[in-house]
């Protein structure tokens, strides 16, 4: 809400500069977000005295004037015919903005170079005259070279008001006028303007009826005549552009000028174009149009409120008036239409139509429906002062249910209480009679009465509570910190798991991400799932930004892969990143959907940062399966494995994957090498090695308690074994064939070399084992490890059909 | 018995000169002044001696205990920077050591972390609740009706009429009060999703909010809290202002501004002139909110707060383009 203040200042007298007002204003709940001064344009303007008359060698009509601004001498061109050598007028220099909204530049006009402009008032937007450039009277203070906002002491400023939705009644001038006049305690002087019942005659009453009066509450209207359509006076169409809005003619823009400064929507009928003529407020019927003043054709639907004459509506109640029933050029009869209709009518309409207006806005949030009647006498005085019109008949006003006024009560205690403060019963009353309340009931008990009919939003005890603490200025409300109990409840396990989880990633060098839960449906597709994989049970967003994100994500991979992308078009290449995020499944529509939380890691790019004593190599598989190795040591998971046969995941190559499955086959995820058919999809260069997790499998498998071993008291021995085996054998099912014999000594088993070629034949591999044995009680001998040693490589040797290597 | 002490001497001594490791040394000492060493037998042979003699040969024989014992501290002193000038040619410790890949926390975890711990200190219980959310639990239970003007404050996704991408993480609030009653004291970190998408919005950011319900909880009591929030969370000193506002939810609603950390109040760009930097939203909860969850308004009040972390990360960073949270540059993330 823009607000000039010198039209404030016509409801309330305040003293404090502009700075302080806007201070006070934010502080006591309407927050100025900017205070612009109004003539800020006109800073580059100076008085200046003609010195010299040349007429133009080029163009007899322009004048090249030489004026002084005490200092300097400018060259003027000049078309205005009350020019004269010794006047005192204003020099506008290049930079000022002149009230249409151009700016001065020096120019060259037919060959002479014009330093700047001579003004007329209009120009300058001071004042109406536009006949002839400013002339200003000799007088104290007024010297060439002299400012003339300095001279002429032009202090108005526009003052940029965030109005919150519970505050309609400050969406104009008026309203803000109430709160100044509240926040200092100072009186407020509201123009009345009364019943203007002039020139009656009964006999040009027209028919007005409210067909739905459950959403129309009042309809007031009033005819004109002789009304003489032309531009509004200067000091009219200032204020109109100060506020925001483009004067049109002189009757349109008193309606916006009641608008703004009483908060009423208001609207003029041409009245010779309403058919009739009648007005009737109903329902729109099905198939209805109209044309608005905005030149759009719109549809109305039945559970629209429309404003009809004997034919067609000519008004969508609340929001915007039809062109064919505007006013014009040659109007000369109009209607004036004050009414009141019920904001979610109102709401429902702007929203469907898509069109906010000034009256659609303050309809919505709440009008005063006490004040209809009184902007319309408003009205009607500033159209006959302004066009010369007068009003033919009686005032309507349709109001079947008059608007009960709130009555409520208030406990002194219980404003203490909620805010901590020690207010006296009898400072508590003075507030709220600042705000209008008429109280006829003060006691310590309870302070009772009348809410004013603007504040729509003081409807229980609490809404009072807040007025009390916004007067009183919440920097004098003390500041407390509370007593309470010691808290005694846990943490969630899951939000500790998912920082240690993110700890543990982190130490082993990835980067955590963090993206957005959108994604398009085609990044889904391209990862070639099954078509009951759950993946593709994506929730669709109605109102997406973008196609890029109509989806919620069913999966982080797209999220990183775009990730990836995104870097490598910046030259990152070497990317360790993970993500711990929300992924969504639809289910049944109107359901909420199944959330899930899924860890998913990648590795791309070298190995070791580049380095002059690093070897240059690239990340492979294993790289990335360390990684989960060490998240899973660390979350004490044991026993967990990986499974090639249920890894047929689509969008991992071929070979490269493999599914991680923990004690009792809980899948815990999986890992592999994306395939580049993917990859091409994002545009990013491979191998990209990838592991996704899921949380809930995670958090199950992850050890509660983690429980100590003792360290072991006497040293261990190590045998080394190389054995040759088919190529088609797994590592892990070696090692699970070694650990299924259960032997009692044996610690651990670890491959330190897998090798094929020369000379091991074609077909196979040589594995190579660490066994290391060790007693927790004493030091083994030679004998009792080959006792048990010897017998397990033989039988290795025997069921894998393996030769020792030598 | 002389002649042998000095030929033990000048063997020993040629011994220990030509030693190339610790070891050798450690080996001379006990051969030669070990309880069975050369010196030792000398020592012990000493009573053989007269009288006269026997003073003289201890002497010597202490004598060259303590030189042996010198010489070969000297010569393990020798090895030892011998071992240094030589044992890589040219090591020059100006080079660039080898780094391991760095792995970190997105900023926005690392301050969300920071905000959660500040309140957990003063007993918040962190609780959490789904993403996608009914419409009732983000709107209508916090006093938002359908058709209220207060839904044009928030732009919402939606999924259908009833469901939505939750505008707040408000909605926690609410099924936590519907799981217990008074007292309660909770925050509820998460995404949050709006849309809108420019320098300072992005489609999805991140909340905390709190909640405290008791009896007695007053606005000073809100003041307290958030004054020490923002304390911990830049400094000490930092300047703190409430001022009134209007969430549905809340009644006295208030912003919290700080003093702004760029400019220290002088008023820049960053703060719009004003001087201050708009942090928090908060207030008491509003009666009808209580009504939803079947609390007693009479006997219990409270208040909440909510902000948004990346607006705190930009302000503690200096970033002044939100979107580069989400754009997840390797160059940006290894910053923090």
């Amino acid at each position: 809400m823009l607000i000039l203040t010198s039209w404030l200042k016509e409801f309330v007298h305040f003293t404090v500069p502009v700075e302080t007002l806007a201070e006070d204003l934010t502080m006591k709940g309407l927050e100025v977000e900017e205070v612009e001064y109004f003539y800020k344009g006109l800073t580059p303007v100076t008085i200046c005295a003609v010195k010299k008359i040349v007429t133009h060698s080029h163009a007899s009509h322009l004048k090249v004037c030489t004026v002084t601004t005490g200092e300097q001498e400018f060259d003027v061109v000049c078309g205005a015919a009350n020019v004269e050598k010794g006047m005192l007028t204003a020099l506008a220099r290049p930079g000022t903005v002149l009230s249409d909204g151009t700016t001065v530049k020096s120019s060259n006009v037919y060959g002479i170079l014009s330093d700047g402009m001579l003004c007329s008032e209009a120009e300058l937007g001071i004042g109406e005259d536009k006949t002839g450039i400013l002339k200003l009277k000799p007088a104290s203070g007024c010297e060439p070279g002299k400012s003339l906002i300095d001279f002429m002491g032009l202090s108005d400023w526009i003052l940029d008001i965030a109005v919150t939705p519970n505050r309609p009644d400050c969406l104009s001038v008026l309203g803000v006028a109430r709160e100044v006049s509240a926040i200092y305690g100072i009186p407020l002087t509201i123009p009345q303007s009364t019943d203007p019942q002039i020139n009656r005659s009964p006999n040009q009453q027209i028919p007005i009826s409210i067909k739905l009066p459950e959403l129309c509450g009042r309809y007031t209207a009033a005819v004109m005549e002789g009304v003489q359509i032309g531009p509004s006076p200067h000091w009219m169409a200032m204020r109109l552009q100060a506020s925001g809005i483009r004067p049109i003619n002189n009757v349109v823009d008193v309606t916006n000028y009641v608008l703004i400064e009483r908060g009423q929507p208001l609207h003029a009928f041409d009245l010779d174009s309403l058919a009739g003529p009648v007005i009737e407020v109903r329902a729109a019927r099905p198939g209805e149009k109209i044309k608005t003043i905005d030149g759009k054709h719109r549809e109305i639907r039945p559970d629209m409120l429309v404003i009809a004459d004997a034919e067609r509506p000519v008004a969508v109640a609340g929001v915007m008036g039809g062109a064919e029933t505007e006013v014009n050029d040659d109007t000369r009869r109009i209607l004036l239409e004050s009414a009141w209709f019920i904001p979610m009518q109102v709401r429902r309409t702007s929203k469907v139509l898509r069109t906010i207006t000034e009256s659609s806005y303050r309809f919505e949030r709440g009008v005063d429906p006490e004040g209809v009647l009184s902007a319309l006498y408003r009205t009607v005085e500033l159209v006959s002062r302004i066009t010369g019109g007068r009003m033919v008949g009686e005032i309507k006003d349709i109001y079947p249910k008059p608007y009960k006024p709130g009555y409520l009560a208030l406990r002194p205690e219980r404003v203490n209480r909620l805010l901590g403060t020690g207010l006296e019963t009898g400072q508590i009353a003075q507030f709220l009679k600042r705000i209008g309340i008429e109280l006829d009931h003060i006691d310590d008990q309870k302070i009772k009465g009348t809410v004013p009919t603007y504040r729509l939003d003081l409807k229980e005890e609490v809404d009072l509570v807040e007025e009390i603490a916004r007067l009183y200025g919440f920097p004098d409300i003390p500041t407390h910190v509370p007593r309470a109990g010691i808290a005694t409840r846990a943490p969630y396990p899951s939000q500790e798991l998912v920082e240690r989880i993110r700890s543990i990633l982190t130490s082993q060098g990835m980067t955590e991400v963090i993206s957005y839960s959108f994604m398009s449906p085609a990044e889904i597709k391209v990862l070639g799932l099954d078509k009951n994989d759950p993946r593709m049970r994506m929730l669709n967003v109605q109102n997406p930004l973008n196609d890029d994100q109509s989806v919620m994500r069913t999966s982080i991979i797209p999220s990183l892969m775009e990730t990836v992308a995104r870097n490598q078009s910046r030259r990152n290449m070497d990317l360790g990143l993970f993500e711990i995020g929300t992924v969504f499944y639809a289910r049944e529509a109107g359901e909420l959907p199944f959330e899930e939380q899924e860890i998913v890691g990648l590795y791309t790019g070298a190995r070791y940062p580049e380095s002059w004593s690093w070897p240059s190599e690239q990340v492979d598989l294993f790289d990335l399966k360390g990684v989960l190795q060490g998240l899973f040591q660390a979350l004490g998971i044991s026993g967990w494995k990986t499974l090639l046969k249920n890894a047929d995941v689509p969008f991992y190559l071929q070979g490269t994957s493999a599914s991680i499955v923990c004690k009792e086959n809980q899948v815990l995820g999986s890992f592999g090498q994306i395939d580049p058919d993917v990859l091409e999809f994002w545009d990013i260069d491979g191998p990209v090695f990838i592991f996704e997790l899921s949380f809930t499998a995670l958090e199950t498998a992850a050890s509660k308690q983690l429980k100590f071993t003792p360290l072991a008291k006497y040293p261990a021995v190590e045998r080394d074994i190389a054995v040759i085996v088919p190529d088609r054998l797994s590592a892990q099912d070696l090692l699970e064939y070694i650990s299924s014999q259960g032997l009692d000594l044996l610690e651990e088993v670890r491959i330190f070399d897998v090798y094929r070629g020369k000379p091991v034949p074609e077909g196979s591999k040589s594995i190579g084992m660490r066994f290391t044995y060790r007693a927790f009680d004493h030091t083994l001998s030679d004998r009792e490890v080959s006792e048990v040693h010897d017998p397990v490589v033989s039988s290795i040797l025997q069921s894998f059909k393996a030769s020792l290597r030598n | 018995m002389q002649e042998r002490l000095e030929e033990i001497r000048s063997q020993a001594l040629e011994a220990i000169k030509s030693a190339s490791s610790d070891k050798d040394l450690e080996n001379i000492k006990v051969r030669v002044l070990g309880r069975k060493g050369e010196v030792t037998l000398v020592l012990k042979a000493i009573g053989k001696l007269s009288a006269e003699e026997r003073p003289k040969v201890g002497l010597l024989a202490n004598r060259l205990k303590k030189d042996l014992e010198a010489a070969i501290n000297a010569r393990k002193k020798a090895l030892k920077d011998v071992h240094v000038s030589t044992f890589i040619p040219g090591l020059d410790p100006t080079l660039p050591g080898r780094q391991r890949r760095l792995g970190r926390l997105h900023p926005i975890t690392q301050v969300m972390n920071q905000i959660c711990a500040v309140f957990e200190r003063m007993g918040f219980i962190v609780v959490q609740g789904p993403e996608v959310e009914l419409d009732f639990y983000n709107f209508e239970a916090l006093n938002i009706p359908p058709d209220h003007p207060a839904r044009d404050m928030q732009d919402t996704f939606y999924i259908d009429d009833k469901v939505l991408l939750r505008t707040h993480t408000s909605p926690i609030q609410i099924r936590a009060m519907e799981r217990q009653q008074p007292p309660i004291r909770v925050i509820a970190p998460g995404k949050v999703y709006r849309c809108d998408s420019d320098i300072t919005h992005t489609p999805m950011f991140h909340q905390v909010e709190g909640l405290m319900v008791d009896r007695d909880v007053s606005f000073a009591g809100l003041k307290g809290v958030l004054t020490a929030f923002v304390q911990q969370i830049f400094d000490s000193n930092t300047l703190v202002r409430f001022r009134p506002s209007f969430f549905p939810f809340t009644e006295p609603s208030a912003e919290i501004d700080i003093q702004c950390v760029i400019c220290k109040g002088k008023g820049c760009r960053i703060c719009s002139q004003t001087g201050w930097l708009e942090v928090l939203g908060a207030g008491m909860v509003h009666p009808e909110v209580f009504r939803h969850v079947g609390y007693d308004t009479e006997e219990f009040s409270g208040f909440a707060f909510g902000l948004g972390v990346e607006r705190i990360a930009m302000l503690k960073f200096g970033i002044d383009d939100i979107r580069l949270f989400y754009d997840n540059d390797l160059r940006f993330l290894h910053q923090f």
